[in-house]
């Protein structure tokens, strides 16, 4: 098992490096510069450029950065100068981590329950109910979700607040807007696997043992049946908590999200850099957490 | 029985303790939204509306601009001398939020810093009229020898290179706002990062930075003026979704909305009573390059037969009533409400009123072929047919993709002259600008300051905006002489005959005046001031009213 997890964090960290170069480079490649501006004077780009380090050579500023890296700094923005790198995202993340896991926590709460129903009531109404929410979740961007929910819930009943992130009321219309798309994808293959698992041998087995009915269903047919969505959750976990553009944008929230757009219309080299470190980091640090979780809950499974 | 008797004495207790804040004075707290964060709280990195109204709230100048009109700020008094171009400041007893005295010092240590730091340098321009400032600025001159002389702790001698009068709004100005030096030493680069990282010397002080998020004011009970300032917080919002702004507008969240970044909403309230048009002072036109992107582009794009060909085609009118209904459309290059430095406005004056002498607000086809037909001879084309088709650069936002198809649309239907659309990023936009290779670019310019050269800085080849590689001597010469003049009359009729050999000369053809649309909380919001720079929108002394 160490040596697994050795392993795989030595593959973790060689991606991260060709991942750091790659787009180190291909943001160089970018036309334009993060200094332009309406009224900039002529030559104050090349000062602007030395000051930064941009005029040397581009393998220079490469091994300039990755030593900086090393040591954990990011960087200074260029955009919103004097303000480093390493502040906007210490600012930002604990934003998208909360919604993040409140979206989360209720959808997989509440998609779990709704698979299970659903599969249990197969072909009945709670089934085709549940499946429908599973379509509009799925197929409904999460921006017409919030928009929706925002003007129905905050402008016209005024139960919940607008928009920005102060206290948990502010939390709920972002939440649910985040969560349902998650929630609907989880309730799906909740209800697909746990109809494999139902017709089972082991399952009928146990039923013909006389095992009471809330046993099987968490015992013997949950723990298969959440297999699938383990591996959902991984890059799901790892997308979601670092931010959603579109969510944290219509609830006003100062989430991580809007500086994935921003930064590269600004051409902010050292933010887009940091976030794709941050965001790569995060993804590749779920995914072996979802190898792991796979060792603990599937007896089938062995690492060698 | 009991019970909906004790209901009725809870329900009292909460009526009797909810009585009293009924009729109290409504909280003087009030939220603004905006659209993005101010670029940073150093006032020489950007002076954009946003960042100059989170200036405003945490500093002030020698000078100060209340609702347009220049009030003494940091300094209670000033003497001009009689030329015009030595000013002597007297300051008051003001202190800095860490209590430190705000002396003459501060001032000359800050204005040196503007024109010779390393790492932002762009608003460095605009206290080029102090002496040697230019200069200071490249290097060729010590910074002991700028026009700025600390006489006393409370006096300071500024002698400019000219009686520019503008300056006295460029004093009031947020990039000529004092900072401490010794805060700078001690922060580095992370100097006005935070609110603990500075320090403020205006009506409010600067207590909370949440990135991306909010900025929080709180009344600066020390402030000189504290008196008359009613808000006891103000805190700015920045939400990036025009449709979620205009939510928290209309559920009350917020009391100030700028519509401007959504011009579609417009509609939506303009007849109701708080919405109204702030003429912000912005002008908005197309310039033609001189270079072009290849040489047989830049015969065309300069030829002057061929820009009339283009401005005659376009109906402005019409262009502004299907694109832009707030704005106004522009045959100047002037701003009207600009300052005219005699008391009144540049509008007021019929002299210099250039609207339809050049440029013409009605498209004339007529006139505009036969522009066309002297620039196709002149070029040596046979038809419209052998032009080129011509490169039309702008950003990649939205709105101006309509534009380019409104333009491309008229001046094919009406002179058969093609333009291909380029459109990038920002950032690319302004690089590529910089640079020259384009033929035909739309633009636009706001006022620095409250004077009429502000829109006429801009061509000078030094420096501004003119990227269109016109150089104008004459222009240059009048300009710089306008400026040496202390009679404001004077100074006036030259500036217009400036203004009358751009619209001749220069490769511009003047398009629209911007106007801000904006929503203001109706009857609740009082005193707020408006001004046509800096912070377009100004609470420092607004009141909230029940």
């Amino acid at each position: 098992m160490l040596k697994f997890i050795l392993r795989r964090t030595l593959a973790s960290f060689l991606m991260l490096f060709i991942l750091v170069t790659a787009t180190f480079f291909v943001v160089k490649l970018l036309p334009g510069s993060p200094f332009t501006s309406e009224k900039m004077q002529a030559g104050s780009k090349e000062i602007l450029y030395r000051y930064y380090g941009l005029d040397k050579p581009v393998w220079q500023q490469y091994f300039t950065y990755l030593g900086n890296l090393l040591q954990g700094d990011l960087g200074v923005s260029y955009k919103l100068r004097s303000v480093s790198v390493n502040s906007i995202i210490a600012s930002a993340f604990p934003y998208s981590l909360d919604l993040g896991l409140r979206a989360l926590a209720f959808a997989l709460t509440a998609g779990l329950i709704l698979g299970i129903i659903a599969a249990y009531r197969r072909g009945k109404a709670m089934d085709t109910l549940t499946m429908l929410l599973a379509i509009i979740g799925t197929s409904v961007p999460s921006f017409i979700i919030g928009f929706f929910v925002q003007y129905l819930f905050a402008v016209h009943l005024k139960w919940f607040p607008v928009a920005q992130y102060e206290s948990g009321w502010h939390t709920v219309l972002p939440t649910f807007a985040l969560g349902l798309g998650m929630l609907a994808t989880i309730a799906k293959y909740t209800r697909t696997s746990m109809l494999e698992v139902i017709q089972s041998d082991f399952v009928r087995t146990a039923n013909s043992k006389g095992v009471s009915k809330l046993a099987i269903v968490t015992r013997h047919q949950l723990r298969n049946a959440l297999l699938p969505i383990v591996t959902l959750l991984g890059p799901m976990v790892a997308m979601v908590i670092t931010g959603t553009f579109v969510v944290e944008n219509v609830f006003g929230i100062p989430g991580l999200g809007r500086h994935y757009v921003t930064s590269i219309q600004n051409l902010d080299y050292t933010l887009v850099l940091g976030l794709t470190v941050f965001f790569a980091a995060f993804l590749v640090l779920m995914n072996l957490l979802v190898d792991i979780v796979y060792k603990l809950i599937d007896p089938r499974i062995k690492l060698e | 029985m009991k019970r909906s008797l004790s209901v009725l004495l809870v329900l009292l207790l909460l009526l009797s303790l909810s009585l009293p804040t009924a009729f109290a004075a409504p909280e003087q707290k009030i939220k603004i939204v905006y659209e993005t964060e101010p670029i940073s709280m150093d006032p020489h990195v950007g002076n954009d509306s946003t960042t100059s109204t989170a200036l405003g709230f945490a500093f002030q100048g020698l000078l100060d601009v209340v609702n347009g009109a220049v009030t003494p700020g940091m300094a209670e008094s000033y003497d001009v001398s009689e030329d015009g171009t030595v000013y002597t400041f007297h300051l008051r007893d003001a202190m800095w939020s860490d209590g430190k005295p705000v002396t003459a010092g501060d001032f000359a240590d800050t204005w040196v810093r503007m024109l010779t730091r390393e790492d932002a340098m762009d608003l460095a321009y605009l206290i080029f009229p102090i002496k040697n400032a230019a200069a200071v600025n490249e290097k060729t001159l010590d910074p002991s020898e700028l026009g700025v002389k600390v006489i006393d702790e409370k006096t300071l001698e500024v002698t400019l290179e000219g009686a520019y009068p503008f300056m006295v709004t460029l004093f009031a100005s947020s990039p000529m706002y004092p900072i401490r030096l010794d805060l700078v030493e001690q922060y580095g680069d992370a100097y006005g990062s935070a609110p603990d990282k500075m320090a403020c010397n205006g009506a409010f002080l600067f207590k909370e930075w949440a990135h991306s998020d909010r900025m929080v004011f709180v009344k600066n009970p020390d402030f000189w003026d504290a008196g008359n300032i009613k808000l006891e917080e103000i805190s700015m919002l920045y939400v990036l979704d025009g449709n979620t702004r205009k939510n928290m507008y209309d559920v009350g969240d917020v009391d100030f909305l700028d519509l401007a970044p959504t011009p579609d909403m417009v509609p939506v309230y303009q007849d109701t009573p708080e919405f109204q048009f702030l003429n912000a002072g912005g002008v908005q036109f197309i310039a033609l390059s001189h270079k072009g992107i290849n040489e047989e582009h830049a015969k065309i794009t300069s030829n002057r037969n061929f820009q009339m060909a283009l401005s005659a085609a376009i109906d402005r009118e019409a262009f502004v009533a299907a694109l832009f209904p707030m704005h106004t459309p522009s045959t100047t290059v002037v701003n009207p409400v600009i300052s005219d430095q005699l008391g009144g406005k540049w509008g007021d004056h019929a002299e210099y009123d250039l609207r339809e002498k050049y440029h013409k607000t009605k498209a004339d086809p007529e006139a505009a072929k036969a522009y066309l037909d002297k620039a196709l001879e002149e070029l040596g084309y046979a038809s419209v047919d052998a032009l080129p088709s011509m490169d039309f650069f702008t950003t990649d936002a939205e709105i101006q993709r309509t534009i380019s198809e409104y333009l491309q649309d008229v001046w094919l239907t009406t002179l058969g002259v093609e333009i291909e659309v380029r459109q990038l990023a920002f950032a690319q936009y302004w690089e590529n600008l910089y640079n020259q290779p384009y033929d035909i670019v739309r633009t636009g310019w706001g006022p620095d300051y409250d004077d009429p050269f502000t829109y006429l800085d801009m061509w000078d080849s030094r420096g501004g905006w003119n990227k269109t590689g016109w150089e104008g001597k004459e222009y240059y010469e009048l300009v710089t002489e306008a400026n040496a003049q202390s009679d404001m009359k004077t100074r006036n009729d030259m500036l217009s005959r400036a203004e009358e050999i751009l619209l001749t000369e220069a490769p511009i053809l003047p398009l629209y005046m911007a106007r801000t649309p904006l929503l203001l909380r109706g009857g609740k919001l009082a005193n707020v001031g408006i001004n046509v720079f800096g912070a377009r929108f100004d609470v420092r002394y607004a009141e909230l009213m029940e």
